[in-house]
């Protein structure tokens, strides 16, 4: 018999709150996460709106204090988010043996702050900066900088501070990694390699990620109003809103689960992850590849789990609110579905947690998981100005109830990848 | 009929030679390819040896201009070691079906080479920095510095620029994986596509990994944290498993196979090195930078890898060990071998080449496995060097600083991480 694969457990840190309590009743309540940025002075920025996680406070992680100092920001999220999950998941860790376990995590390219990379640019050069008089303040970086600025150790921290001893693997695709996570973590799951896989992924706010995703003209042009910045698949949609988090789910293989009595949110039932071009600045690309890259991606995930497209009920959609993504989104949804596209009900809960990035696919996993429990959609905020483009049913501005069997969350990459995850009420 | 992955053609870059070849003659004659390290200045880094490859020229291995521009220099290096694994497996890339060829690459996160980007940012960070608060000043480099910046900076920083330029060159449409790790990324694109081709995603793949680890940034980091050689003597500074090791050495370079399905391999008429067998992987769950004394993770990879081949331990005839160096990390190594390996331990000859080539970083991984695979076909054990004083905590057999011919049928590969990532690889001859 083939194996199953389920989520049992879920862990949830964005802008909208730090458990995922506080992040459901935010998302059902309409709330936005955007803000004026106050992790650095933006003042002569061309953007000063973001969603930033407040209050979280990385000393109430578990494991050593001294391997938090070791941390950036982005794996004392991703820990914290795994701490919840596995918590959440009711897992009796001594009952498991720490190399069962296996950890699938998207991160971001290197991470740096712009004044390391001053030191470090500086050094490049030859000039002045030598690596001998540490003591030379301000030129010092710290020692571990190049350990802190890798990917894969959000990854690293997570088997460290929990204990996982299993097989790991990190990806970094940007915006679908987090995707490929879950969905690479899913297959692992299925061929046997192990029982319990935990995966997800996370982001923070990086300036001068802030600044090369502006320059390239993706970010919402919204000055004033915050919570109005990102206006997914609405006519003045202008850009995306950057939001850090972490979002973690732990997979499990069905008979494991259902042996220990664990709580199931959904059923994996397909994944499918492609490229659908060759280029880099996709922007280039005419608007039928486009199109055709999405649908391609999401029939293949539909067949994969052999189910038939109206079977699904939700889709919880990329929405990233740049002019041309929605649209393309919209287009390969109606090329797939056909007349019932008009049927689903879609929403984009970017418009409230921002773009999170490489945690966006997994906390949007989340809340597709959410959904079918409480048989309640989330809705897409800001949406005031009917596009005529993207006339489905975005599920505006209010919550909307409706029984859930079966959700598509949909990720498009900035770059031409595609990825997208069915999840199917169990029972 | 079960589908098997074999590796069909072998593509190094190593500071012992660029090729397999070069390489190799080197490996055998137990040469060190540590010397000072030629382009950074004793100035600015108060590391001064390493293994850097040698004459090497990025545009005899890349023709695009522009590809040249927006890489690094560790990613020529990828994209020559994919070039020379593709010349040596005679593989006709325009028969292959694009959508049946897959990319799997490690990296170890990018071009922190030269800082992200860094020197594109140089000027516009410069004309951010604020003398009175003595610190870099984002209002500043809001109104000055962006203006300044070079657009596509952000491009080359991009951790999979390897794989995106050596998909593009050789028509890739695969299935495909960028892998970050940190050192164990290039097993982990090795183990992975061996494993895509067996479920049958895909009939070839190019698989591997690369890295410069000879940056400032790199080098001042790890001789802070204690894991580097203060050997003056650079051929003599690593000195895996030997009682007076003292720390890693470390390098730059690529390695990249060329991995087939056997019946693909076989109607082509290829070359075929070895079968990839069994591949572990796992998590020691320790410390960022210290190793699991138990070495754990390593034991745990090691019963991963023998169960997936579905062999006895007995039946290793020679372990490429990861052999960094580090008082701590080979004792930790030594004990998880003998942990897995009980009483044939001291039967079985472990060399670990890191001794010649010094820590390639992600690289290693895929250059180790080539190495296994070239000692299984030549049927010579290339040795340790600068192994002169026995240790009691490592007292098993790991070839001392001579070549030896013995007969291989299966060899072992193992490497371990920053972070605690261990793998590891097992590959047989095919009769």
């Amino acid at each position: 018999m083939p194996r199953r694969v389920v989520i049992t457990g879920l862990g949830l840190i964005s802008p909208l709150g730090l458990t995922l309590e506080d992040n459901w009743s935010s998302l059902i309540k309409g709330v936005s996460g955007a803000d004026f940025i106050s992790s650095f002075d933006c003042s002569s920025w061309k953007v000063k709106i973001a969603a930033e996680i407040k209050n979280f406070d990385p000393c109430c992680l578990p494991g050593k204090k001294k391997s938090i100092k070791l941390m950036n920001r982005d794996s004392q999220l991703a820990v914290a988010a795994t701490h919840s999950a596995l918590e959440d998941s009711r897992l009796n860790r001594n009952e498991i043996e720490p190399s069962a376990i296996g950890i699938a995590f998207g991160a971001f390219g290197i991470q740096y702050m712009l004044e390391d990379a001053y030191i470090v640019a500086y050094s490049a050069t030859g000039r002045k900066i030598t690596w001998i008089n540490e003591s030379e303040e301000p030129k010092c970086l710290n020692p571990i900088w190049p350990l802190t600025i890798l990917p894969n150790m959000s990854l690293c921290h997570i088997a460290i501070a929990h204990n996982i001893q299993g097989p790991n693997i990190a990806f970094c695709s940007l915006a679908t990694s987090g995707a490929q996570a879950i969905g690479e973590a899913f297959k692992l799951i299925k061929c046997g390699e192990a029982d319990i896989f935990i995966a997800g992924g996370c982001s923070t706010l990086n300036p001068s990620y802030i600044f090369s995703l502006c320059s390239s003209g993706l970010l919402s042009d919204e000055k004033s109003n915050p919570s109005a910045a990102c206006r997914p698949f609405d006519k003045k949609r202008s850009g995306f809103v950057m939001g850090e988090g972490a979002a973690v789910v732990i997979l499990e293989e069905l008979s494991h689960a259902l042996r220990r009595d664990a709580p199931v949110y959904g059923e994996v039932i397909g994944y499918c992850s492609s490229l659908q071009g060759n280029t880099l600045l996709s922007e280039k690309q005419s608007f039928e590849t486009r199109v055709e890259g999405v649908a391609i991606c999401l029939k293949e995930a539909i067949n994969q789990a052999g189910i038939n497209p109206k079977d699904i009920d939700y889709i919880n959609a990329d929405g990233k609110a740049t002019f041309i993504s929605d649209w393309v989104e919209t287009e390969a949804i109606k090329k797939v579905f056909g007349s019932y596209a008009y049927q689903l009900s879609i929403s984009s809960t970017k418009s409230m947690m921002g773009h999170l990035l490489c945690a966006s696919a997994p906390a949007e996993i989340v809340v597709g998981a959410l959904a079918i429990r409480e048989g309640v959609i989330p809705p897409t905020i800001n949406y005031q100005h009917p596009d005529p483009c993207c006339n489905l049913d975005y599920t505006p501005n209010h919550f909307k109830k409706r029984e859930v069997t079966v959700v598509l969350s949909h990720t498009i990459g900035l770059s031409g990848e595609n990825a997208a995850l069915l999840l199917r009420r169990f029972s | 009929m079960k589908r098997r992955a074999v590796i069909t053609g072998l593509g190094m870059v190593t500071p012992l030679g660029i090729g397999k070849e070069e390489t190799w003659r080197n490996l055998i004659a137990g040469k060190s390819g540590i010397e000072k390290i030629s382009r950074l200045s004793p100035e600015e880094v108060s590391v001064t040896i390493g293994g850097e490859v040698k004459d090497f020229k990025a545009n005899h291995f890349i023709k695009d201009r522009k590809a040249l521009k927006l890489s690094f220099h560790s990613v020529h290096l990828a994209i020559a070691a994919a070039k020379l694994a593709v010349d040596d497996a005679e593989v006709k890339v325009e028969e292959i079906n694009p959508t049946r060829f897959g990319c799997f690459i490690g990296s170890g996160g990018g071009g922190y080479e030269d800082g992200p980007g860094f020197p594109d940012l140089v000027e516009p960070l410069q004309k951010s920095w604020s003398e009175e608060k003595g610190k870099f000043d984002p209002v500043k480099f809001g109104t000055n510095g962006i203006t300044s910046t070079y657009p596509l900076f952000l491009l080359k920083t991009l951790p999979n620029n390897a794989f995106y330029y050596i998909s593009l060159f050789y028509n890739i449409q695969g299935e495909n994986d960028n892998i970050i790790a940190s050192f164990t990324g290039g097993s982990q694109a090795i183990g992975d596509a061996a494993r895509a081709i067996i479920r049958g995603a895909t009939d070839i793949a190019i698989a591997g990994g690369y890295d410069s680890l000879l940056l400032p940034a790199t080098l001042f980091s790890f001789n802070h944290l204690k894991l580097l050689s203060k050997n003056p003597n650079p051929e003599k500074a690593c000195r895996p498993f030997d009682a007076n090791r003292d720390g890693m050495v470390l390098s730059e370079g690529a390695g990249m196979v060329i991995i087939e399905e056997i019946s693909y391999a076989t109607k082509r008429g290829a070359h075929i090195y070895a079968e990839i067998l069994g591949y572990g992987n796992s998590s020691s769950a320790h410390h960022l930078y210290e190793p699991c004394p138990s070495g754990s993770g390593i034991n745990i990879a090691l019963k991963k890898g023998l169960n997936d081949a579905g062999i006895e331990p007995s039946a290793i005839d020679y372990i490429n060990a990861d052999g960094i160096g580090t008082t701590l990390s080979d004792r930790a190594e030594t004990y998880a071998i003998k942990n897995v390996f009980g009483s044939d331990a001291y039967q079985i000859p472990i060399s670990s080449t890191k001794s010649m080539m010094g820590h390639l970083g992600t690289g290693a991984g895929a250059a180790e496995l080539m190495i296994c695979t070239l000692a299984m076909q030549e049927n010579v054990l290339p040795p340790t060097i600068n192994y002169e004083i026995p240790e009691p905590d490592c007292d098993l057999d790991y070839v001392p600083n001579q070549a030896r011919s013995e007969e291989i049928h299966t060899a072992l590969s193992i490497n371990q991480g920053l972070g605690g990532q261990c793998t590891c690889l097992i590959i047989r001859k095919v009769s």
